[in-house]
């Protein structure tokens, strides 16, 4: 029998050999790098294909690393939250044999990110109240709460202050600029990751227009910019018609993704996102310069992802279709994304560590009266 | 949960247990800084509610982690898979096997060669180092309270778990380690233990393993072979009772949500059959078929059939039943 024992452990040792010799090279940067055959996925599987190109390769090293220890239904049926897949996959990425090397921890993780925002949002019951700031289809994880008090941010007078703290490594001034509205003060090389959002809600001094806005192809969007502005002359006055225009035609529900503004058109349902992309092709199309803003807003518990525009009325200010506020209120936090189309190409969830900021509203004691 | 059925049994009572085990397991972990972790595992099964793993997890940084606490020892490959949530089958292999085993009284093979769960009381410092992005090489070295028994012949789990307490029986630390080469989808790990298990701490045992793993063509692929030598007394002679265990398994998907994992594993008991007069060796070798259906995400059926052959005992035949629901 011991014979025969060691000649299956032979024979299984030699297939391992063989399969280890065939094992893909773990570097980074090939196209072939992940290969995965339709039966790695399992039975587990999620499907990917209507992910951007970049996450399906993502999936692909998440599907062969995740599986080696355990079945893949296990991450993907797990109940931890965008903020929670970082020590997650750091502890994981540590146990033995796991083959998950740094560089593809940080590429399991950026997955995980996405995913976990795409299909909860899929997945959420939709609080109505918090459609306007729902791209990620609840409370960020991470994000505290007010000051115990729970007062209104908004009804406060004068700038707000909004202590940010990030990851340990995160450099806040990667995405937070110092603008007309915003500024990121107390932040140091030393503690990158730590500032304070001076909100004042201004908008830019006026400065070089931008040029008009060209014409665009969209027959459904002219129409309906038309329809909306109709012989209003002023610039003001053509926005605030299309906000009102929006308030009336569209309906707001959340709706995964964001499309381009002649499909938002006719489908007459959005969130912010859809809001904004459609506010902007019409403020266009009137003539007016307008753009594209991604990052944070306040409402009622706390900080949440948000997508609203700036148009140039003499200078940027920013408005928020969704909501209906021209100018939008002091508690919108840009996040600077590259390019002019912050809905286009880049997308704020998937940024490892951005939905883990900590924000703090800093409510300086005012003197009681005839205190001393 | 699993329902058993065996059948083929004309000693029924000795073969071995028919009927349904539920296990549930749930297992919270606290993420107190970035570099520290606490975690617990609660489990009921056979054994009741048993709370089998509670540690703390520090990372000092990638090459040097600490977990103190009650932890689960890293030996071999499938001490990462002994929830059976995570394996592909609904038995565990029979190197590990513990209550589940036919003939699985003292007097016949009693446990496996190491049976898993295998948590006990005690620290392991662990860490990685990669050659470049393709190689990891991790290591790890555990001391630990040891397996326990009442006297000295041999080692029970019932004696390992809750009923007993889990403080050491003899004063005497168990240690071990494991080192593990990771390139691609291929594993190859070696492991190994030793400790004193009886109450005076005069009898010993030394485990040890070699195990891979690896992925080919959509194929995973596991194989573990481990050993075990431990002192037994027998009629105040001191012996040595061996222990040989292997298994050999192939997972994989086959169409849409339907999956099939194939294992054949071995068990050789060479030494003193506690309790009696035989000194021969004995062997299994059994066979085992599982498919898995998932029509979602969160839970699937499997079916799977089992053939045990043993060398001193008429064969027999085993069928699982089982749900197995992941959250």
């Amino acid at each position: 029998m011991s014979e025969w024992i060691g000649s299956c452990v032979v024979l299984l040792a030699a297939g391992l050999a063989l399969a280890a010799s065939n094992a893909p090279p773990a570097g980074p940067g090939s196209e072939d790098e992940f290969k995965v055959f339709d039966a790695d996925l399992g039975r587990a599987w999620i499907d990917v294909s209507a992910y951007p190109p970049e996450q399906q390769k993502s999936y692909a090293v998440f599907a062969q690393k995740c599986s080696k220890c355990h079945t893949l239904a296990r991450p993907i049926n797990s109940s931890l939250q965008a903020g929670d897949w970082s020590a997650y996959v750091n502890r994981m990425s540590r146990k033995s044999g796991s083959g998950i090397s740094p560089h593809d921890g940080e590429t399991v993780l950026a997955f995980l990110l996405f995913d976990s925002v795409r299909r909860t949002r899929a997945a959420v019951a939709v609080d109505p109240e918090l459609v306007p700031f729902l791209e990620v289809g609840r409370e960020l994880s991470g994000v505290k709460r007010f000051p115990a008090s729970k007062q209104d941010i908004r009804a406060e007078e004068g700038p707000l202050r909004v202590a940010v703290e990030g990851d340990p490594r995160m450099d806040l001034s990667r995405f937070f600029a110092s603008e007309a509205g915003q500024k990121l003060v107390k932040w140091t090389r030393r503690e990158p990751n730590r500032g304070e959002l001076v909100l004042s809600g201004e908008a830019a001094a006026a400065g070089k227009a931008p040029a008009p806005p060209a014409a665009t192809a969209e027959a459904a969007v002219r129409a309906a910019t038309a329809e909306a502005v109709g012989d209003a002359a002023d610039a003001r006055e053509r926005i605030e018609r299309i906000l009102d225009w929006l308030d009336e035609r569209m309906k707001r529900e959340f709706r995964p993704g964001v499309g381009d503004p002649a499909a938002i058109l006719a489908d007459r349902r959005g969130d912010a996102t859809e809001f904004t992309r459609l506010f902007v092709a019409m403020a266009r199309a009137s003539g007016v310069p307008a753009r594209a803003r991604v990052g944070f807003v306040a409402r009622r518990t706390g900080f949440f992802f948000h997508a609203w525009a700036e148009v140039w009325l003499d200078g940027w200010v920013p408005v928020d279709p969704y909501l209906g506020q021209l100018p939008a209120d002091r508690t919108h936090i840009v996040v600077m994304t590259p390019g002019d189309d912050a809905l286009a190409g880049w997308d704020a969830r998937a940024v490892p560590g951005l939905d883990r900021l900590q924000f703090r509203v800093v409510i300086e004691k005012k003197p009681e009266p005839g205190g001393g | 949960m699993d329902f058993k059925g065996i059948h083929r049994a004309p000693d029924a009572n000795e073969l071995g247990k028919h009927g349904a085990i539920v296990e549930w397991s749930i297992k919270p972990n606290v993420e107190v800084s970035e570099k520290v972790s606490v975690t617990a595992r609660l489990c009921t099964s056979c054994h009741g509610l048993t709370i089998d793993q509670a540690y703390a997890e520090v990372r000092l940084r990638r090459e040097v982690n600490l977990e103190a606490g009650r932890i689960n020892v890293p030996f071999g490959d499938y001490y990462q898979r002994h929830d059976p949530a995570s394996d592909a089958l609904l038995s565990k292999p029979l190197p590990f096997e513990m209550g589940h085993m036919l003939r699985y009284q003292a007097t016949q093979f009693n446990l496996g060669v190491l049976p898993m769960p295998y948590v006990d009381s005690g620290a392991t410092m662990f860490g990685d180092v990669w050659i470049g992005e393709a190689l990891q090489i991790w290591y790890g070295v555990f001391g630990a309270n040891g397996f326990r028994s009442q006297n000295a012949q041999d080692f029970t789990f019932k004696d390992q778990v809750s009923t007993a307490g889990f403080e050491d029986n003899n004063n005497r630390l168990s240690w071990g380690g494991r080192l593990a080469l990771a390139r691609g989808e291929a594993t190859l790990g070696g492991s190994y233990l030793q400790g004193e298990y009886d109450p005076a701490a005069a009898y010993d045992y030394r485990v040890w393993g070699v195990d891979g793993s690896a992925r080919l063509m959509g194929f995973q692929l596991r194989a573990e072979y481990l050993a075990r030598d431990t002192e037994v007394s027998d009629a105040g002679a001191r012996r040595t009772l061996e222990k040989q265990g292997f298994y050999g398994q192939i997972e994989t998907p086959v169409w849409r949500k339907l999956s099939a994992a194939w294992r054949i594993d071995g068990l050789l008991r060479e030494g003193p059959s506690l309790g009696t007069d035989n000194d021969e060796s004995s062997a299994i070798l059994r066979w085992a078929l599982c498919v898995s259906v998932a029509p979602a995400l969160e839970y699937s059926f499997r079916a799977q059939y089992e053939h045990w052959r043993f060398t001193d005992f008429a064969d027999a035949d085993v069928v699982h039943v089982g749900l197995v629901v992941t959250y």
